[in-house]
């Protein structure tokens, strides 16, 4: 094909129409791919629905930014609101995901319509076109779209770009009219996003202002340096106005984001995020943050180096260069050397998006010269024509490839779970006054954003962490609670306060999507009330305080309502008629006598040899590094796995459910059938099978010898309750020089009966005894059960302040017990907190159980604690301004019917000391008719004079069916770590707000407890109580 | 500044002299005292005249009576009577309102405010009552509450079992039945703790619930191997020790083994079994085992397991020319040691137990 060749200056003299027709081609391919998709992606993103929250609440509330509903209230003024009022408006004309979609869509159409624009700065006409192209295919458009969900990004970015033109103009030609249109347009873009506004400042019009000023030189007749100084005289000072207006329109549009950043500024522990990480050490996050954006652009960045070093185009390049390094996270230091303390409040994948962005000028350029230009030439003269069409074309095919993957990523790898109706959680919420109280969701991804949009009633949780002030929440690196169980020990103890502490957050309803946190949820005193048909399970606290009828809330001066209200969709409105007004007076490009872009050139390659020598090594190069991956893939296949490799294979199979893959590394000659096999880890739930997740492993050889070898493997299992360590003696097998594990049997004891018959107590309680619609009657009230605290003592165990002693039921119904303690120093109270799961919550009447309130308090941010060498297993100590000197209690109870199975017994039962600690060890019995899925034993510890002195609990780690049984073992502490500060007074115990009284004696430690013969103790009282729910498989 | 001036002027125009009556609900302007308001506010506008007028005869009697649950003997009760006239006011001072609580009657001859009411001691057997109250012609909705029986006083009582107990068959241990002082029965649901203290200082710790008067735990003899003596516990009552007697298994004979080599690997496997006991079957499946194995060159392997139909087989890191080997069984039944050389394979051997 004969190279395209041009005069200089002839492209930017020609019409435009070239590059019109691939920016109609591109725009056209925008609705097709993006537009299609976006109907299917959004729901799988992980921020649209965050931003159909908050269009939802202008709908609700245009002008009052206070949104009760996440995290006991916050400003939307935490984030600027031009997107999402956009959503708003256009709710009032379909459904709220319908318009996320549209303005998503819109967004995309001027970030095309803006690349192209901006493109003419840089190149020709036609090349800004095939950058337009570029912007389609980009994987990066992609996975921000379709992936993360992130809206503002794109419209802000398509926002940006098209008001570069009128920066452009303004220095080089002085029109106040483009004075006046690049302002209103840097206001349109922080309307949208703020931070495209201040970052856009340096990466995208300091070139583009570069770019102009040589524009101005050039154009200046007399080249002299005095004639050159002076000509640049008026276009710096054009800049300087330009600068000021722009930071005003900056900080105008949302003035009352920056009156709250300024007032209550992000005082949080940093939130942990992927594109920080070294993406050699994690290259999952590599992928996602790295390369797949970059996609096949990243072959393009070497050109970019060179043709900043060669051509006009280095402002350009150096942006694209810095975005690229800055892109790379914690790769290498030099992100964070540059970035110094933004570094860990910024999401460094922003940098790679904008990069790819600013290098579509030169993939247009480069595009433009391989398909008309001499560079496309000297392919064919140096590889043949063929060779030249296979790899301009395998460059355009892997580049769709990419995006398409980008864009159906979340399909094909969920990373959020299945939807989730809302309207079942909606109508209970609205029913029988149920969002009196807050509500929070387990195990919805970013789904939860999307429920809270369809709902008035309150959540503690938020999907907004920016927003979060509540100590509880901020004192962690925990983004919220709806995912604790992914963030680790510290995640679920950050959700552990909450549910613990429910009363104190008015918080009664929790909506759990995922099981695993059934047990934390049972045995912090939560009941299971029923699963609503969108398979979401209720779960209920009793006893907890209702909202107030007017909630606190900060206020919010009118003027910043007012700004807010107005100024920000005024701003998008101004700036979306400017760009129909340039459109409509085709007025798109600034005048070709203004623009200086880099033209192809003219002449030929001056070394065609060398030019022939570089593209031949660079395809050599290609085809070597493709030939060293595929090697490194089959290498990696054939590996020969150690004996340990195969144990944590297996368990590792075993933990992501991989049954048939956990099935081949058992020993083929003495594994049972697959389904046999299958029959025993089905067999085999619990806290740990069913509720748990490995997070380490550690095996050690403890014998065997030649293809036998024994082995002592330590799982640990992070449960919703604790992080647990189970040992397991296995043995692995060589066979064909392939190591395999022997198989685990279950032991095969027989359940006594074939059918068992057993007489049941059940309890009833009716709620409304009339067909009426009366919420809260007197007379279907029931009292409050008498319940006794005795013995209680304010203890230190473990540096840790706790109030510990026995509760007992003196009442004849079934109760529910809620205790709450006080620090008290002198009359003042320090802090208060609630009974967790180290105490028997449900109690039959005349049973008594132990308890043990520990406190915790939110963590001073200044701590070192708090800055990066924080250990997640350590508990946070209260802070306290003064020594405690005793404790109050109050304790409370309502009436319980469930969650009552008293079927699993304790056989065989001692207490030894091992590590001067004792333990006990039990062989847990289910005598009963339920499947005990999680079993609890709270243990009350008796010091040598009779008083209870410490309360622990511990858990069987499996299930048992009826006439089944599991071991059970429990670590309890040295009596010399624990120190008694103090008897609690019992006028500082107040139950039922009453001094108490019971129907029932209260047994000391001589009344149903077992005498211990370790040093310190002298008895203990053991609890056992079941949750009863099917167990997970 | 004449705006204002205007604005205040109107602003203080409602402020002019005017009559003004305060009743229970409020103040309000004479003018605007309607005689709806009048009627149920107790006020009276005749003829200008605002004055009191006295409540009419009761209309509506609401009763309360709480506690809902009166613990036999220990607890007063307390019912109230609220007595309002057809408009809702408070009936006058000294309005006598009857109770009738379960089979008693009694009354408070002269309301207050409103209010009769009496505290009352129930009789003290365990059962749910109805109450009523009346003044003048007009009776409440009827309202229930419990006496129930006092428990501090129950003291539990275990029945000697009949027979020992069997290994792996659940044993029922009941109470009987739990009476209060005054012969009420205990409520179903309430819980009782019941202690297994075996000879050997082990303790096994189990639940009992009380159903139809009396409780039941359920024990199934499960690693367990001696006897001892059972408490019950019902809150700070606990009753006298009784014994527990364990049915003892003794094994019956010599128990067979066999080693032979293991298919692929340098290793062998054993089979102990089948384990017989002279209560006439094999030992139970579940059953703990333990096999140490010396061979004839030093080398040494320890594997532990369960039975299943009396056998227990497992693979020996031994290799299987270092023969003969010194097998120690462990079980339940005791501990046995024999030597036992390689063998060929039994494969037709097959475990399965039937029923």
């Amino acid at each position: 094909m004969e190279p395209h060749r041009r005069e200089a200056g002839q492209d930017t003299l020609s019409p435009d129409n070239d590059g019109l027709r691939l920016l109609a081609v591109a725009l056209a391919g925008a609705v097709l791919f993006h537009g299609g998709l976006l109907p299917f992606t959004h729901g799988n993103t992980y921020d649209a629905f965050i931003h159909m929250f908050f269009a939802d609440s202008y709908q609700r509330s245009w002008f009052d930014p206070w949104e009760p509903r996440w995290y006991t209230g916050f400003a939307t003024t935490s984030y600027p609101p031009g997107t999402h009022m956009a959503i708003a408006g256009l709710t009032y004309l379909m459904p709220l995901r319908a318009a996320f979609v549209v303005v998503q869509l819109t967004g995309i159409l001027l970030l095309i319509v803006g690349v192209y624009r901006f493109s003419l700065l840089w190149v020709a006409a036609r090349p800004a076109g095939y950058a337009a192209l570029g912007v389609v295919l980009s994987s990066s458009v992609s996975e921000t779209v379709h992936l993360f969900g992130q809206l503002p990004t794109i419209f802000s970015l398509g926002v940006f770009l098209n008001g570069l033109p009128y920066i452009y103009r303004w220095i080089v030609s002085g029109r106040l009219a483009d004075l006046a249109a690049a302002v209103v347009f840097a206001a349109a873009t922080t309307a949208a996003h703020h931070v495209t506004t201040i970052f856009g400042g340096v990466l995208f019009v300091l070139p583009t202002g570069l770019q102009a000023l040589r524009a101005v030189v050039e154009i200046c007749a007399v080249r002299t340096p005095g004639r050159i100084a002076v000509a640049l005289l008026s276009p710096l000072g054009r800049g300087c106005i330009l600068a000021v207006l722009m930071l005003a329109a900056i900080i105008v549009t949302v003035f009352p984001y920056w009156s709250w950043s300024i007032n209550d500024p992000i005082t949080q522990v940093p939130i942990p995020h992927g594109s920080r990480e070294s993406y050699v050490a994690r290259p999952d996050l590599g992928l996602v943050f790295f390369l797949l954006p970059w996609g096949t652009a990243v072959f393009v960045v070497p050109y970019v180096a060179w043709k900043t070093a060669t051509t006009r185009l280095w402002p350009l390049g150096l942006s694209v260069l810095l975005c690229f390094v800055l892109g790379t996270g914690g790769t290498t230091p030099v992100p964070q050397a540059i970035l110094r303390g933004a570094f860990y409040i910024l999401t460094l994948d922003r940098f790679t998006f904008w990069a790819t962005i600013l290098i579509l000028p030169f993939l247009g350029y480069l595009i433009d010269g391989l398909l008309h230009g001499r560079s496309g030439e000297a392919i064919r003269a140096a590889l043949g024509r063929g060779l030249r069409n296979i790899l301009i074309g395998g460059y355009f095919v892997a580049t769709v490839a990419v995006a398409v993957f980008a864009a159906i990523l979340p399909v094909m790898q969920p990373t959020q779970p299945d939807f989730v109706d809302p309207a079942p959680i909606v109508r209970f919420l609205e029913e029988d006054e149920h969002s009196r109280w807050r509500y929070l969701t387990l195990g919805f991804g970013d789904q939860f954003a999307y429920l809270s949009a369809q709902t008035e009633a309150l959540s503690v949780d938020g999907n907004y962490h920016s927003a979060r002030r509540l100590p509880d929440l901020t004192r962690f690196s925990v983004e919220r609670l709806e995912n604790a169980k992914y963030l680790g020990v510290p995640g679920l103890g950050s959700l552990t306060q909450f549910l613990v502490n429910a009363d104190r957050y008015n918080l009664k309803y929790v909506f759990s999507n995922d099981a695993f946190y059934d047990p934390l949820l049972h045995f912090t005193g939560w009941t299971r009330l029923n699963r609503l048909p969108n398979g979401v399970a209720v779960w209920e606290r009793k006893d907890v305080t209702p909202l107030p009828a007017f909630p606190p809330r900060r206020e919010i001066p009118p003027l910043h309502m007012l700004l807010w209200g107005t100024l920000p969709p005024l701003a998008l409105f101004l700036a979306g008629a400017v760009l129909a007004a340039s459109a409509v007076r085709r007025n798109f490009r600034p005048s070709p006598h203004d623009v200086r872009p880099l033209t192809a050139r003219v002449e030929g390659f001056k070394h065609p040899r060398r030019v022939r020598i570089v593209v031949l090594c660079a395809g050599a190069i290609l085809a070597v590094a493709i030939a060293a991956v595929a090697v490194s893939i089959w290498k990696s296949a054939r590996t020969q796995y150690a004996p340990e490799d195969a144990i944590a294979a297996y368990f590792d199979d075993l933990d992501i459910r991989r049954f048939e893959a956990a099935y081949a590394r058992l020993d083929p000659v003495t594994r049972p059938y697959f389904e046999a096999a299958m029959f025993n880890w089905r067999w085999r739930g619990g806290l740990i099978a069913s509720y748990g997740k490995l997070t380490d492993l550690r095996a050690t050889r403890t014998g065997g010898q030649g293809a036998i070898a024994d082995w002592q493997v330590e799982l640990d299992w992070l449960t919703a309750l604790e992080m647990r360590t189970e040992t397991v003696k296995l043995r692995t097998v060589e066979r064909d020089g392939r190591w395999y594990v022997a198989p685990l049997g279950l032991r095969p004891v027989q359940t006594p009966l074939r059918i068992a018959r057993s007489a049941e107590v059940a309890w009833h309680v009716t709620g409304r005894r009339q067909p009426q619609a009366e919420t809260d009657l007197h007379r279907d009230r029931l009292d409050r059960p008498r319940i006794a605290v005795h013995g209680a003592r304010l203890v230190v165990g473990n540096g840790r302040y706790s109030v510990i002693g026995a509760v007992t039921n003196a009442d004849a119904d079934p109760a529910m017990a809620s205790l709450f303690a006080d620090l008290i120093a002198g009359d003042r109270k320090l802090t208060r907190h609630a009974a967790g799961w180290a105490t028997g919550h449900r109690l039959l009447p005349a049973e008594t159980a132990g308890f043990r309130i520990d406190f915790e308090g939110p963590l001073s941010l200044d701590s070192e604690v708090a800055r990066g060498s924080f250990d997640p297993t350590l508990f946070i100590p209260p802070e306290l301004s003064s020594e405690p000197t005793g404790a109050g209690i109050e304790a409370r109870a309502l009436v319980s019917t469930s969650d009552l199975y008293r079927g699993v017994s304790l056989n065989s039962l001692t207490v030894r000391e091992v590590d001067g600690r004792p333990v006990l060890e039990a062989l847990a019995v289910n005598t009963g008719h339920e499947v005990a899925t999680v079993v609890q034993v709270v243990a009350l510890l008796y010091d040598r004079d009779g008083r209870p002195v410490w309360t622990e609990a511990g858990f069987v780690e499996t299930n048992i069916y009826p006439g089944q049984s599991a071991p059970f073992r429990m670590q309890l502490p040295a009596r010399s770590e624990i120190r008694v500060v103090g008897e609690i007074d019992p006028d500082n115990t107040v139950v039922n707000g009453s001094t108490q009284q019971g129907d029932t004696g209260l047994p000391g430690y001589a009344h149903g407890t077992l005498v211990l013969d370790v040093p310190g103790y002298s008895a203990i009282r053991l609890h056992v109580s079941t949750m009863t729910y099917d167990p997970l498989f | 500044m004449l705006r204002f001036a205007l604005l205040f002027v109107l602003a203080a125009a409602p402020c002019a002299a005017r009559d003004f009556v305060a009743d229970a609900f409020g103040v309000v302007p004479k003018s605007a005292l309607s005689e709806d308001r009048a009627a149920w506010s107790g006020a009276r506008a005749n003829a200008g005249q605002i004055g009191t007028a006295p409540p009419e005869a009761s209309g509506t009697v609401l009763l309360f009576v709480g506690p809902k649950a009166l613990v036999a003997g220990k607890d007063d009760g307390h019912a109230v009577a609220l007595v309002l006239d057809r408009h809702g006011n408070l009936v006058a001072d000294g309005t006598p309102v009857g109770f009738l609580l379960g089979a008693e009657g009694h009354t408070d001859p002269a309301s207050r405010f409103g209010v009769g009411e009496v505290l009352f001691r129930p009789p003290p057997h365990a059962d749910v009552f109805v109450a009523g109250a009346t003044a003048g012609e007009r009776q409440s909705a009827r309202a229930t509450y419990r006496v129930v029986s006092d428990l501090a006083s129950a003291k539990p009582v275990l029945l000697p079992l009949p027979r020992p107990a069997v290994p792996e068959t659940l044993v029922r241990i009941p109470t009987a039945p739990l009476f209060d002082r005054f012969g009420n029965a205990v409520e179903d649901g309430v819980g009782l703790s019941v202690i297994l203290q075996h000879v050997d200082w082990r303790t096994s710790v189990l639940s009992a619930v009380v159903r139809s008067g009396m409780a039941e735990a359920v024990f199934l003899p499960r690693d367990v191997t001696t006897g001892g003596a059972l408490t019950a516990t019902l809150a700070a009552n606990a009753s006298a020790g009784t014994p527990f007697q364990f049915a003892e298994i003794a094994p019956l004979g010599q128990v067979p083994m066999q080693i032979w080599p293991q298919q692929g690997i340098d290793a062998v496997v054993l089979r102990v079994g089948p384990v017989m006991t002279n209560a006439g079957h094999l030992l139970n499946d579940g059953t703990p085992v333990k096999v140490s194995i010396v061979d004839g060159i030093g080398g040494t392997d320890d594997r532990d397991g369960w039975l299943r139909d009396g056998h227990f087989e497992t693979s020996l890191a031994l290799p299987p020319d270092g023969g003969p080997f010194v097998v120690t069984l462990t079980t339940a039944l005791g501990r046995e040691t024999r030597s036992v050389s390689i063998a060929a394979n039994p494969r037709s051997q097959h475990v399965r137990g039937v029923e």
